[in-house]
């Protein structure tokens, strides 16, 4: 049997090469059954081909034009509005979910952005926050917050690879809501993000913060308590605290807890404050989902590394921190469920365990 | 005045300049547009038909492939011919229906097939006699069973082919194949189709 393609270039009635010619002819010496074939699969070519044109004969007059009026009525009325006219086109099941989904995926956006509109949220980066965080809570824009006039939708942001590296380069550092300092100024008055006085400002409060088994709060309080900036993370390690702190800004542990907890360095805050000593307690950040699930993985995380004790603390004064965006918020509404609640920025004091720790 | 602004010279104008003209804007781009899909429209119909099957069916989704190219006419980068174009387009909305709707497939090729008038000269066999037309009318309507009994795949092939004239290159374009691969399955369509063929005839004669 001849290979398939020269098979086909004789039914297609391509010319052959003299090689080719030969071994057809050999071999419908040889298979009797072979010329038939050709000749059939021939025929059958000729016949779809007049079926196609006796089809063309028979199409109903005015496709284009219907076509064309129907593009126009949409374009008036607005696609999706229902057409009263004599259209042809069916509305499926197929297009009616699609379009459902759109809408409840838009409208879904929309929701989550009204409810996690707190300068602490998981919102996609560059949507600006809708309205106060709650009460008492001044709002006031974050670094994150678009610039007039320029879209700061999610996908816009996906799409810019150069404004998502701004956005994450600018994120770290600490958000404008007002807050008193430990040394009694305002963050609000400091607080550009940009703004590297502001930002050695919640280092020093966060510096300040004594730590005392005596302030932990339950997961659940806690989650509340972050979403204000009031809580703070007390981990006592059997350890060098250093350790655990290396341990936590491996980026194998970013991709341990997903998208729930990332850990940053507390130098991100003051990147020219002076810096803490190596060999004492250390700071780090974490940007984790305020639920008290995963506040209790955390501490569980810190004990595993630490040997010892870990708790949360409430805070006396807020420290407001914007938890730091990248590309992945711009996808948020991929992650699990559970990812959608609202992150916070909360310090973790990591400090050598004295003879007695809490577990 | 140009062509592109004079509508009864717009047929004269090939495919490229028409869809050119089309994406301009104001009433000659909407001439030239027009000018365009009347062009095509038999030949879009033709195609559905051949794929669905159904006369009514392949109306609407005709139809639904002329909304789709005016809709997305703007985006043509001209890097295929806009026949292959507007053939996968076409070819995705048959499709699509064909997977969405496989329980209503209907089963009326069986009518439309007689040759008539329009189809006595369409293949170089026919012969003037009455005796030859009622055959190929036959063979016609047995060609027709036979490419509603094969698996989509085969008869998107023998569509895109005979019925849409692509040649290889704009086969492998509009399904995304090699042109191996295209070859490949092209000669099995018409393996198949012969089969098919030849099993109505068999059952005919029963």
């Amino acid at each position: 049997m001849p290979p398939e393609a020269l098979l086909l270039a004789a039914i297609e009635d391509e010319p052959l090469a003299p090689d080719d010619r030969r071994v057809l002819d050999e071999a419908l010496q040889r298979e009797p059954g072979l010329a038939s074939f050709l000749a059939g699969a021939r025929r059958d070519r000729d016949l779809v081909r007049a079926l196609a044109r006796l089809d063309e004969g028979r199409a109903p007059p005015g496709l284009a034009r219907a076509a064309l009026a129907h593009a126009e009525r949409a374009a008036i009325v607005g696609a999706g509005l229902p057409d009263a006219g004599p259209r042809r086109l069916r509305i499926t099941p197929v297009r009616f979910v699609a379009a459902a989904a759109v809408l409840l995926l838009a409208g879904s956006a929309s929701i989550v952005g009204l409810i996690f509109s707190g300068p602490t949220t998981n919102r996609p980066p560059g949507l600006a926050p809708t309205g106060p965080a709650g009460p008492g809570l001044a709002q006031a824009p974050t670094e994150a917050t678009a610039p007039p006039g320029e879209p700061g939708d999610a996908l816009a942001l996906a799409d810019a690879p150069g404004r998502a590296e701004a956005a994450r380069q600018r994120s770290a550092s600490v958000a404008s809501a007002p807050a008193e300092t430990a040394q009694g100024g305002s963050l609000a008055d400091a607080e550009e993000s940009a703004d590297p006085a502001g930002a050695g400002l919640a280092y020093r409060m966060i510096r300040s913060v004594k730590a005392g088994p005596d302030r932990a709060v339950s997961p659940e309080r806690a989650a509340a308590l972050a979403l204000k900036g009031r809580l703070m993370i007390v981990a006592q390690t059997t350890v060098p605290p250093a350790q655990v702190e290396a341990a936590l800004l491996e980026p194998a542990d970013a991709a341990r807890t997903e998208a729930l907890v990332r850990w940053r360095p507390i130098a991100e805050l003051a990147p020219g404050a002076d810096p803490l000593p190596a060999d004492g307690p250390r700071l780090v950040l974490a940007d984790a989902v305020a639920s008290p699930a995963v506040l209790e993985g955390v501490l569980g995380r810190l004990r595993s590394l630490g040997g010892a004790g870990a708790w949360l603390q409430e805070l006396d004064r807020p420290i407001r921190l914007t938890p730091r965006a990248d590309e992945s918020d711009a996808r948020w509404w991929l992650r699990p469920g559970e990812a959608w609640a609202p992150r916070a920025t909360t310090p973790v004091l990591i400090e050598p365990a004295p003879a007695e720790a809490p577990r | 005045m140009t062509a592109h602004h004079d509508p009864s010279r717009l047929a004269d104008l090939d495919d490229d300049a028409l869809v050119r003209a089309a994406r301009a804007d104001g009433e000659p781009a909407r001439a030239a547009l027009e000018a365009l899909l009347v062009r095509h429209e038999k030949r879009v119909y033709a195609t559905c038909l051949r794929i669905v099957g159904d006369p009514e069916t392949a109306r609407d989704l005709a139809q639904d492939t002329l909304v789709r190219v005016i809709g997305a006419v703007g985006a043509f980068d001209g890097r295929a011919r806009f026949t292959t174009w507007l053939t996968r387009i076409a070819m995705n909305v048959c499709i699509s229906h064909l997977r969405k709707a496989k329980h209503r497939r209907a089963a009326s090729l069986e009518a439309p097939v007689a040759a008539g008038p329009v189809g006595r000269d369409l293949l170089e066999s026919a012969e003037p006699t009455a005796a030859g037309r009622v055959e190929l009318d036959e063979d016609l309507a047995r060609v027709a069973r036979a490419m509603r009994a094969l698996e989509e795949p085969q008869r998107v092939m023998l569509v895109l082919r005979d019925v849409r004239g692509l040649d290889y290159r704009e086969i492998a374009e509009a399904l995304h194949l090699p042109i191996g691969t295209v070859k490949s399955r092209l000669f099995r369509a018409r393996e198949a189709l012969r089969r098919a063929v030849e099993a109505d005839d068999t059952d005919h004669h029963e």
